[in-house]
This record gives structure tokens, sequence and C-alpha cells, in this order.
């Protein structure tokens, strides 16, 4: 146990958020009680819900850094866990729990590499700690032609700057008719930056895989939050999310 | 209407390339030179995200917050973060623009100051509201904005300040 935890504690290099697999034979509440003792943290560790899966934290104070004293945090989502067990495709969430949280290239670099490993390829890294939170703002990486079903938040606003890639807006009518479609792009004429006031149905889909920041008020509430279209596809595969941008722009 | 703040009253709003060079310009035409366009209806709603135009030379004093983070994001041009200490000290430095960090995020209670590093810089702040007289912490160590000698004073205490934080980071660096 102790190799395997200081082996991926090195590999950490993202604002201290660890994603371990589960060891056979240890529970993920043994490894972070191995690391609360490891690093003389007080802090207790939690059991969340996030995006319905289960995740633990441990805040461990004083990790000393270069030029700072901030806080870490071990976060272990059940998600990835099961994602290694089945091999379904998965969208993985990460959350940051660094005082500082930057972003830059090679931070965007490093998400890639994670989505790469993963089937369905699309990631959500939280800048936020938990989604109690307030405010909540994340780097979302989409692959090609995911879908997401057209919805709308009746009490938030959501902003997206893109950072990467071309992503494509769709604002829907009550009845699920197109009211509105549009571009964005950090290059040449497309949008930079789009901002829904609430009740504004709407989807994203991304034209090849995009990086965007995506900003909205907390605390999270699925079943609260995000209203879906019940007249618009839940799930559609990405042949059929192609063919449908290529009916709309032909 | 206030000429350098202006609050969103749409339900979608689109940022292009031709939307970034008007609030440019219009920051130009006002006196000190910035301008701030609020995406949130009012002061007291309870989310602030805003675009801010800032100059060259611009001082805007280091603050921090009780009750909320804080993040900048780059939308044009570049700009010197500066983390301190609570007495003052720097912490970090960084870049924001597009060749260096994009984005950040500070959490609460944390002092920190924006430096602009190119003739004009847009970026996207986002904060909890509502903004009250109670929202900005300041301390003792920066001095006000009005008082004009203290500032320029400070100022180039500070870009000393910046050499020396470097010049250790660097020596770390040849260290390793």
């Amino acid at each position: 146990l102790c190799d395997f935890i200081i082996k991926l504690i090195e590999v950490d290099c993202l604002n201290k958020v660890l994603h371990l697999g589960q060891p056979d034979n240890v529970t993920l509440r043994e490894i972070l009680c191995y690391l609360k003792k490891e690093f003389n943290s007080e802090s207790e560790i939690k059991e969340g819900n996030s995006f319905n899966k289960r995740y633990f934290t441990l805040p461990i104070h004083d990790a000393e850094q270069e030029g700072y004293t901030g806080r870490g945090i071990f976060v272990i989502l059940d998600e990835l866990i099961n994602c290694q067990k089945q091999r379904e495709p998965q969208k993985k969430v990460l959350f940051n729990y660094s005082t500082i949280c930057k972003i830059g290239d090679h931070e965007i670099e490093h998400l890639k590499s994670e989505a790469r490993c993963l089937k369905a390829g699309d990631i959500k890294y939280c800048l936020h700690e938990n989604i109690t939170d307030k405010v909540h703002e994340m780097i979302n990486i989409y692959t090609q032609y995911s879908w997401i079903r057209p919805h709308y938040h009746p009490e938030k606003i959501e902003t997206k700057i893109i950072l990467e890639g071309k992503l494509l807006v769709l604002i829907f009518d009550e009845d699920g008719n197109i009211i509105e479609h549009f571009i964005m792009s950090n290059e040449g004429d497309g949008s930079k930056i789009v901002h829904l006031q609430p009740k504004v149905i709407h989807t994203n889909i991304p034209l090849t895989d995009v990086v965007f920041l995506e900003v909205t008020s907390g605390p999270f509430v699925a079943e609260k939050d995000n209203i879906y279209i019940e007249s618009l596809p839940q799930k559609v595969c990405k042949e059929e999310v192609e063919k449908y941008v290529n009916n709309l722009y032909g | 209407m206030d000429n350098k703040v202006y609050f969103n009253q749409s339900n979608l709003i689109k940022i292009d390339e031709k939307v970034i060079n008007d609030l440019k310009k219009k920051a130009m035409e006002n006196k000190d030179g910035k301008f701030r366009l609020c995406l949130q209806h009012s002061s007291q709603d309870s989310l602030h995200e805003m675009f801010i135009v800032r100059p060259k030379g611009d001082y805007g004093r280091p603050d921090k917050h009780l009750y909320t983070t804080e993040s900048h994001t780059i939308v044009d041009g570049a700009m010197l973060v500066i983390i301190f200490g609570e007495d003052g000290q720097i912490r970090e430095v960084f870049e924001l623009s597009k060749e260096h960090y994009h984005t950040y995020r500070i959490d609460t209670n944390t002092y920190h100051m924006q430096i602009p590093l190119t003739e004009q810089v847009v970026y996207y702040e986002v904060k909890l509201g509502p903004f009250t007289d109670k929202s900005n912490i300041f301390p003792e160590w920066a001095p006000d904005l009005q008082d004009t000698e203290k500032v320029t004073a400070y100022m180039k205490e500070l870009d000393i300040k910046l050499r020396n934080f470097r010049g250790n980071l660097a020596e770390k660096e040849l260290v390793k």
C-alpha cells in the first residue's frame, strides 16, 4: 500500500489532485486513512456526491510549494474506478483543491492526455472545490460530436469561454425548434464568449475536440438545475450528431 | 448611466473580436482608460461576471475578499498577477495571457493585484455578489489610488520586490 500511494503522489502534477484506481484488497477509506496519517492532516475524511458519483476528499494543510503555502487534498472518484473496471465510456469529473488554481497550455495538455485514456474522452475539471460552492467554474474537454441533451437552467446563468477548438451552440424554442445557432472559436470571427441568462434552452456540439471554460452559480443540484427537453433525444451517437450538423449547415 | 460601467439586459450575449474592440474603444474614450461590461443585470445579483478593460500604467490597489473566490480569464492582451501574503510580501507571480496562463482562480482571503502589461488588457472576472462597501478589503501596506505620490513610491518599491522575487526563483531553478 505504501509504495503504491507514494508512486501516485509523485505522478500528481495538477493541483495536487490524485485519481486512484482501487487496489483489489484495499478500500478507498483505508487509502485515505493512510494519507491522513502520512501528511499529519487534522482534517476529517469527507465523503461527497457529485454528478451522482461518490467521492472522498481529504484536505492536507501546509503543503509547502515554491513561493507559497497552499493546501492540498486528495480525491478519489468512484466514477474513475468504475470506468477502469467496466471500461465503459465515462465523463471524468475532477476537482481542484489549491488556494491558487492556474490553467495554461501545460495544464490543458495534461487534462487532454487524461481524456485520451477514457473511452468517451470527456473531462470536466472543476476549479471550485465541491458542488456546494456558490461559484462553479469548470474546464470542459469534449470530443468531436459529443451529444449533450438540449436543456435549460431555470434559475442559473451560464457563460462559456472557448479556449481551443470549435463549438456549435444551438438555441431552441419550447417546442424544440432551433431558433439560433452559431459557432464559438477563439480564432477568426467566431464568438469567443457566450452568456446565457436562465431559461434559455440550449446545447453545444463540439465540431472539433474542444476545451472551454464554463461558469455558473452553485450549488449544483442535477435534478433541479438541468431541465431537459422531452422531445429531444437523450443519447445520440457521434455519427448521427455529425449528420445532424451537416444537415444544419447543408 | 455611468459611461464606465454597463450592465447587460439581454438573455443571450455573444462576444467576438468586434465586441472586444468596441469595449477597448469605449475604454479609450474614458479619461482613466477603463471600461467594465457587467453580465449581471445589477450590482445586487448573486453572481458577478464582468469584462474589464484597463490601460497600461493603471494602478489597481491590492485587495482580498472574505466571502468570495475570484477568477480571471484573459480575453485580450496580457497582465501580471501578483499574490501577496498578509504582510505585503510577494508569494507568487505569473502572467495571464494567451501565451502563459489563460485563467486562474484564487481562494477567499488572498491578497492579489493585476498589472496590465500591454497597452490595453481585457479580462473576464467572476466573483460572488452583491457588491457592497465591505466586498473589497484593502491592506495598509498598499496606498489608495487617490494618493498619487504614495502610489508612485509603492510601485517603484514593488518593481524592486518583483525583480528580487524573480531572481530568487531563477536561483532555485539553477540549484535544481
